[in-house]
C-alpha cells in the first residue's frame, strides 16, 4: 500500500477536524437549530484550537505514562525473576479500570489541587489495564518453542525481549496502547469538571448553562480527535 | 575401554548427574560418555529423562548434582550463554523466528558472535546449500511459508551455522510425515559423513535411534538401562522393557533393516550384465528390502546390482535368512 492510501483515512478525519476547530462559527446557523433560544450559539470563552491543544497534551501525557508504566509492569513480571508478582500486577490493573474516573478525580483533588495533575492521574489508571493486559498477553503468546531456541541459541535476556519478545507481541501491545488512548480521548473531558482545560470545558458549558449547541461543539470536536488518533493507530498495527 | 577414553577424551561427559525437581527424581545419576565424533542417541518412552538429560548438556535446566564436562571442562565453569553459543541447538518445534527470514535466522548465532556481515552471508549461503535448499528461493522467506520438512533443514542449519562441535537435537524430526522424516534422517546421515560432529539425539522411536545411532542409550525412569551399537542392543536386549521397544518380534526385521544385502550376496563370478528386472535389490538396499521384494514377487531369490545397475551378484532367501558360517 503507498504513504497516500495508508494515511488517507486519518487524513480525511483530520481535516474534519481541522475544518470544525478553525471554522466552527461558520455553521453558527446550523446549530442555532438546536439551541434557538441561547443568544451565544458558538462557544467563545477559549479558542477551540487551544482546547484541542490542551486536550491532546492531557491526553498525551497521561498515555505516555500509561506506556511506560503498564509495558515496563509487563515486562518486569515476565522476566523469571519477577513471575512472583505476575497476579499482583493484573489485578491492580484490573482495579484501576474498574474505579470510575469521577470517584479518582474527587480522591485525588485534595492531594493534587484542581487542573491538569489530578485529571492525569486519574487517566493514567484508567489507561493502565489494556496496555498491561495486551502486553502480557503478546509476550505470553509467543510460541514456547520460539522461546527456548532463542535461550538454546545463547540470546541474552535484553536480547530475547528487543529482538523476539517485543517484535512478536507488537501488534497486540499497539492495539492495547489504541484501545487505552482512544478511551483517554473521550474520558478526558470529564477532567473540565475540576478546572483542567479540555475540550469538556464547552460540554460543562452547556449543561450549566442549557445550551445543547455548545454539548454538540464539544462533543463534535472529541468525537473527531478520536476518530483520527484511532485510524492513525489502525494503521500503525 | 579405559585405555581407549585416555587416548580420545570424551567429548561429552556426565557423571553421576542427576535432575531433581522438587521430590521427584527426573534423571537419577546417569554416568554417559560420549566421544568426539560420536552419533548417540538417547531414546526411551516419554518421561523417562532422555529431554532433560539434553536440556542439562546446554543448561537450559540446571543439573542438581554430579557433574558435566565438555572437553573435560565442567560446563557450570562456562558463562551460560557462551556455552550455548559453542553448541548447536534443534528442536521438533524448530523454533524458528517467525518475524525474521530464513537467511536472518540461519544468521543468528554467528551475529551473536559479532561475526562481520560477510561473512555471515557468505556461511549462511554455505549452510542452505549444504542443507538443498535453493538461496535464490528461500533465503528471503519467511518460516510460515515453508513446509515442515523445509522448517527442519532451516532449524538444523541454524544449528551448525556457527559451526560448533557439538550438536544438541531434541526429537527434530517426531512431527514430520514418515518420507519427509525419512529423507532427512538420510540426509543427517550424510551431513554426519562430513561434518564428523558430537550429536545427542533424543527420540522415543526405535527405528529413528537404530538407523542414526553409532550409539543408542535406552534410558526409563531417569535410569540409562542399556547403551551400545544398534547390533548389540539387538542381539542381546538387556531386558524386556529394551526388548520391547525394539519391537518384540519385530526385531528380526528391524535387525535386517541394518544389514545391507552386500554382506549376504553370492558374488557373481562372470557375464555380469545390466540389470533390467524390476526382481533386483541395490547392494547397499537393506536385507529387509530384499525380503519384502521377495514375499512381494514370490520369488526365493533377487540379483543385486550395483550403484551403476550392473549385476554383481544374487541372494537367495536362504543367504538373507541364514548368516554364511553360522549355519551349515
Amino acid at each position: 500500500m503507498s504513504l497516500a492510501r495508508r494515511l488517507s483515512a486519518p487524513l480525511v478525519w483530520a481535516l474534519l477536524l481541522a475544518a470544525l476547530m478553525l471554522l466552527m462559527p461558520l455553521f453558527e446557523e446550523v446549530f442555532r437549530l438546536v439551541a434557538p433560544d441561547t443568544r451565544a450559539v458558538i462557544y467563545q470563552r477559549d479558542s477551540f484550537v487551544s482546547l484541542v491543544a490542551s486536550h491532546l497534551l492531557v491526553v498525551g501525557v497521561a498515555s505516555l505514562c500509561a506506556i511506560v508504566l503498564g509495558m515496563g509492569a509487563a515486562i518486569l513480571v515476565t522476566r523469571s525473576w519477577g513471575r512472583d508478582f505476575l497476579p499482583l500486577v493484573s489485578q491492580l490493573a484490573s482495579i484501576g479500570q474498574t474505579f470510575p474516573p469521577v470517584a479518582v478525580l474527587a480522591l485525588a483533588v485534595p492531594v493534587l489541587g484542581f487542573g491538569s495533575q489530578p485529571t492525569i492521574v486519574a487517566l493514567v489508571l484508567y489507561g493502565l489495564l489494556p496496555i498491561v493486559r495486551n502486553t502480557l498477553v503478546g509476550i505470553q503468546g509467543i510460541a514456547p518453542g520460539v522461546m527456548e531456541s532463542a535461550r538454546g541459541m545463547g540470546m541474552s535476556g535484553r536480547q530475547i525481549l528487543w529482538q523476539v519478545e517485543l517484535p512478536l507481541a507488537r501488534p497486540v501491545i499497539v492495539a492495547g496502547i489504541r484501545t487505552s488512548v482512544t478511551i483517554n480521548i473521550a474520558t478526558a473531558a470529564i477532567g473540565s469538571t475540576i478546572g483542567a482545560r479540555t475540550l469538556g470545558d464547552p460540554i460543562i458549558a452547556g449543561i450549566v448553562n442549557g445550551n445543547t449547541a455548545f454539548i454538540l461543539q464539544g462533543a463534535l470536536l472529541i468525537a473527531l480527535l478520536a476518530l483520527c488518533i484511532d485510524s492513525l493507530f489502525e494503521r500503525l498495527q | 575401554m579405559a585405555d581407549e577414553r585416555q587416548a580420545a577424551p570424551a567429548k561429552i561427559e556426565l557423571d553421576a548427574v542427576t535432575k531433581q525437581f522438587g521430590d521427584a527424581t527426573a534423571v537419577d545419576a546417569i554416568r554417559l560418555a560420549i566421544p568426539r565424533g560420536e552419533l548417540c542417541v538417547l531414546v526411551g518412552t516419554s518421561g523417562c529423562g532422555k529431554s532433560t538429560t539434553l536440556r542439562m548438556i546446554n543448561r537450559l535446566i540446571e543439573h542438581t548434582a554430579g557433574q558435566i564436562r565438555i572437553d573435560g571442562q565442567q560446563i557450570r565453569d562456562f558463562d551460560e550463554q557462551r556455552l550455548r553459543r559453542r553448541i548447536g541447538y534443534a528442536i521438533q518445534s524448530t523454533g524458528l523466528f517467525p518475524h525474521w527470514t530464513v537467511a536472518r535466522n540461519i544468521g543468528l548465532v554467528p551475529r551473536l558472535l559479532r561475526w562481520p556481515a560477510s561473512r555471515i552471508a557468505a556461511r549462511v549461503s554455505e549452510l542452505l546449500a549444504l542443507l538443498g535448499l535453493d538461496e535464490s528461493e528461500f533465503a528471503g522467506k519467511y518460516p510460515h511459508q515453508l513446509s515442515g520438512g523445509q522448517a527442519q533443514r532451516v532449524g538444523v542449519a541454524r544449528a551448525l551455522a556457527a559451526d560448533p562441535e557439538v550438536l544438541l537435537m531434541d526429537e527434530p524430526f517426531g512431527a514430520l510425515d514418515p518420507i519427509t522424516r525419512e529423507s532427512l534422517q538420510d540426509e543427517l546421515l550424510r551431513l554426519q559423513s562430513r561434518l564428523h560432529k558430537t550429536i545427542v539425539f533424543v527420540t522415543h522411536d526405535m527405528d529413528e535411534a537404530l538407523k542414526l545411532a553409532d550409539r543408542i542409550v535406552v534410558m526409563d525412569a531417569g535410569r540409562i538401562v542399556q547403551q551400545g551399537s544398534a547390533e548389540a542392543l539387538l542381539q542381546a536386549p538387556a531386558n524386556a522393557f529394551v526388548e520391547s521397544l525394539l519391537g518384540g518380534r519385530d526385531r528380526g526385521l528391524k535387525h535386517a533393516a541394518l544389514t545391507p544385502v552386500a554382506e549376504r550376496m553370492r558374488p557373481l563370478a562372470g557375464g555380469a550384465g545390466q540389470a533390467s528386472d524390476t526382481l533386483s535389490v541395490a547392494a547397499d538396499d537393506s536385507l529387509r528390502q530384499a525380503l519384502s521384494l521377495m514375499l512381494w514377487h514370490g520369488v526365493d531369490s533377487l540379483l543385486v546390482s550395483d550403484a551403476d545397475g550392473q549385476v554383481i551378484g544374487s541372494l537367495s532367501l536362504r543367504d538373507a535368512v541364514v548368516a554364511r558360517g553360522a549355519n551349515s
